[in-house]
């Protein structure tokens, strides 16, 4: 089921969405979509990703001014129906009046295809998500899993310019999620199709995504791949929503930030994560993972000292909170094994290149 | 032993509120094949005033039954578009379509007697039209018509089917192929509900109808206080009787026709 089509880019020019209300629901917005890419709208409720997605579909219209473009075409006035575009629902929106068979077959039926080769192709797109021989299954005869699978079959039918998908796995509970997520990325990597995909699960989309937009209140925080966003956050908002982080004050010495119970090594001075001055107040923010735990005898000048406030066993590792004199206690995580006890005296300690952001106090945005 | 003796307290409750409210009708209709009502079941039974009822006001019912279809008719036409537009109108968050909804509602709520009126003064110099069976459908279906609106609006406001048509839109489904392909078989459960309602108030309606109605123009109901007013009570009983044999089969089926839908279609 290769595409014959060229992929196409998308683009957003000043797009912008207020409702009849008056509350604006996005600020005006520029994005560009590269051919063939998988684009994921990042965010909590409420940010606008969702908007944003319907704004590309056609089932909203940009404020006076916007622009979306398909290629070189500016589908701004075009209806949803008229824009060659797949979309899949979270509620998976199959036709219950309809049989799988008939749900795949209903866009090519409006085409006029003519029926033999639309079996032909009910039969290959069924394939295509392992769902072989359900053609004449009932729509409420199917489990989550392969609803939505029906669904995307039923999107691709058409070989549509562009995929949109508005949280399609969030129906589906955790074990089926993954299985339908590995088999999606698959088929997005191999259609090589222009998809762009909603979420506000995190995994979801650094599993899924070749670039992630993060959003907060109508405007994107940050555009990057996964990797870009989870290392080089570019500002507090999307530092906290991208996994865990951890975030302490202290005081710019040399090469070192000092806290009350003991000091981190700073990255060089040239290094621009440094932006911190000497002698003063800084922020320095860095991710459990990268915390290395360390018995309390075999602690040195490098490293942090603390109390352990709490564990969590997680199978394959343990979490610590570790209260360490500061504001909030230092999530840490080990995938050592051990056997730890809340209220012990433990050490930290944490490589100058696992630091991922630094700010001084002073112009630290809101936590 | 307690409990037993609540249960069965209850129990004669229960079956004393249901004889109130059956034994009038049980004894309407068993007064329509009674000989002599006054004299009681010892006159003998009968199916005399049946007869005699049927050769007499057969017309009226093969009325009300066409206006009751036609008037079905109307409302299925009329009030099934009206809801949909109600309901996706500036998506569904307009104050104008609240208005109409409302609006809508006024003849239910106004006495059919002063409906009819209106009708008259407004249309009456119509001669035709005034002794036409049509001046009756359309008190009818004035009347009738909130009842196929209100359940078919309910179903259509609802997020999943507002969801169906965005992914027929997107698969190149425009309005009027959504409209028949996706929001009418699944709406179907409101829009039965909505003509199991429509039939039984236009069969049943009297108000409006005896207001507007000319000898030539009489439905069953009429006909009914008609033969009660002027003729022996088991006369007007058997009429009743025959009543109760039209509609409960209709009442029945469209009831079966409403559950049916709903399990295959469980949106």
């Amino acid at each position: 089921m290769k595409s014959k089509k060229e992929a196409v880019s998308i683009r957003l020019h000043q797009c912008a969405k207020s409702f009849a209300n008056g509350t604006r629901a996005l600020q005006p917005l520029d994005l560009e979509i590269h051919p063939g890419e998988t684009l994921v709208l990042l965010g909590p409720s409420g940010c606008g990703k969702t908007t944003t997605l319907r704004m590309i579909a056609g089932l909203e219209f940009p404020d006076e001014g916007g622009r979306v473009l398909f290629g070189e075409d500016d589908v701004t006035a075009l209806p949803i129906e008229k824009r060659g575009v797949g979309m899949v629902f979270q509620n998976y929106a199959l036709f219950p009046n309809m049989s799988v068979g008939e749900n795949i077959a209903y866009g090519m039926k409006i085409r006029k295809i003519p029926a033999g080769e639309r079996a032909e192709r009910v039969e290959k797109l069924l394939e295509m998500v392992h769902l072989q021989g359900l053609s004449h299954r009932r729509v409420d005869q199917l489990s989550g899993g392969q609803k939505q699978r029906v669904a995307l079959a039923r999107a691709l039918a058409m070989e549509p310019r562009v995929l949109l998908l508005d949280e399609p796995l969030t129906a589906l509970d955790a074990k089926l999620r993954e299985a339908v997520r590995s088999d999606l990325n698959k088929l997005l990597r191999s259609l090589g199709i222009t998809a762009i995909y909603v979420t506000h699960d995190q995994s979801e989309a650094m599993a899924l995504g070749d670039r992630i937009v993060v959003m907060e209140r109508g405007k994107i925080s940050q555009i990057g791949t996964p990797q870009e966003i989870y290392y080089h956050p570019a500002n507090d908002f999307v530092a906290d929503f991208i996994g865990a982080m951890n975030r302490v004050q202290g005081i710019v010495s040399g090469d070192r930030l000092l806290l009350p119970n003991g000091s981190l090594p700073l990255p060089d001075a040239g290094n621009p994560m440094n932006a911190a001055q000497q002698g003063q107040q800084a922020w320095a923010m860095f991710r459990p993972e990268d915390v290395q735990v360390v018995d309390i005898t075999e602690a040195d000048a490098q490293c942090l000292r603390g109390k352990l406030i709490n564990t969590f066993f997680l199978g394959d590792r343990t979490r610590f909170e570790i209260e360490i004199g500061a504001e909030r206690p230092v999530i840490a995580e080990t995938s050592r094994r051990g056997w730890w006890e809340a209220g012990q005296q433990i050490a930290l300690r944490v490589p100058a290149e696992a630091l991922v952001k630094m700010a001084p106090a002073a112009v630290k945005e809101n936590a | 032993m307690r409990n037993r003796l609540r249960f069965y307290v209850q129990l004669a409750f229960t079956l004393l509120v249901c004889a109130f409210l059956v034994v009038p009708v049980v004894l309407s209709m068993l007064a329509g094949v009674t000989e002599n009502f006054f004299v009681g079941l010892s006159s003998g039974l009968t199916l005399r005033w049946v007869a005699q009822v049927w050769e007499m006001y057969q017309p009226t019912i093969w009325r009300s039954l066409f206006i009751a279809l036609a008037c079905l008719a109307v409302t299925l036409v009329a009030g099934v578009p009206l809801a949909y537009m109600l309901a996706r109108y500036r998506g569904g968050h307009s104050r104008l379509a609240r208005v109409i909804e409302e609006l809508l509602m006024m003849p239910v709520a106004v006495p059919g007697l002063a409906t009819a009126l209106a009708l008259i003064m407004a249309y009456g110099q119509y001669r035709q039209f005034r002794a036409s069976i049509l001046f009756i459908l359309v008190g009818h279906v004035l009347f009738t018509l909130p009842f196929m609106v209100r359940p078919v609006l309910a179903v259509m406001q609802s997020s999943q089917l507002a969801q169906l048509e965005e992914a027929a839109a997107s698969l190149g489904a425009g309005r009027l192929r959504r409209f028949f392909g996706i929001v009418i078989p699944n709406a179907a459960s409101g829009i039965l509900a909505g003509a199991l309602m429509v039939v039984t108030l236009s069969i049943g309606e009297f108000n409006i109808t005896w207001m507007l109605h000319t000898p030539l123009t009489q439905t069953l109901p009429v006909g009914l206080a008609d033969a009660y007013a002027s003729m022996r009570l088991e006369v007007g009983s058997a009429y009743t009787l025959i009543f109760f044999f039209m509609i409960i089969p209709l009442l029945i089926g469209m009831q079966w026709a409403t559950q049916a839908t709903r399990k295959k279609v469980s949106l």
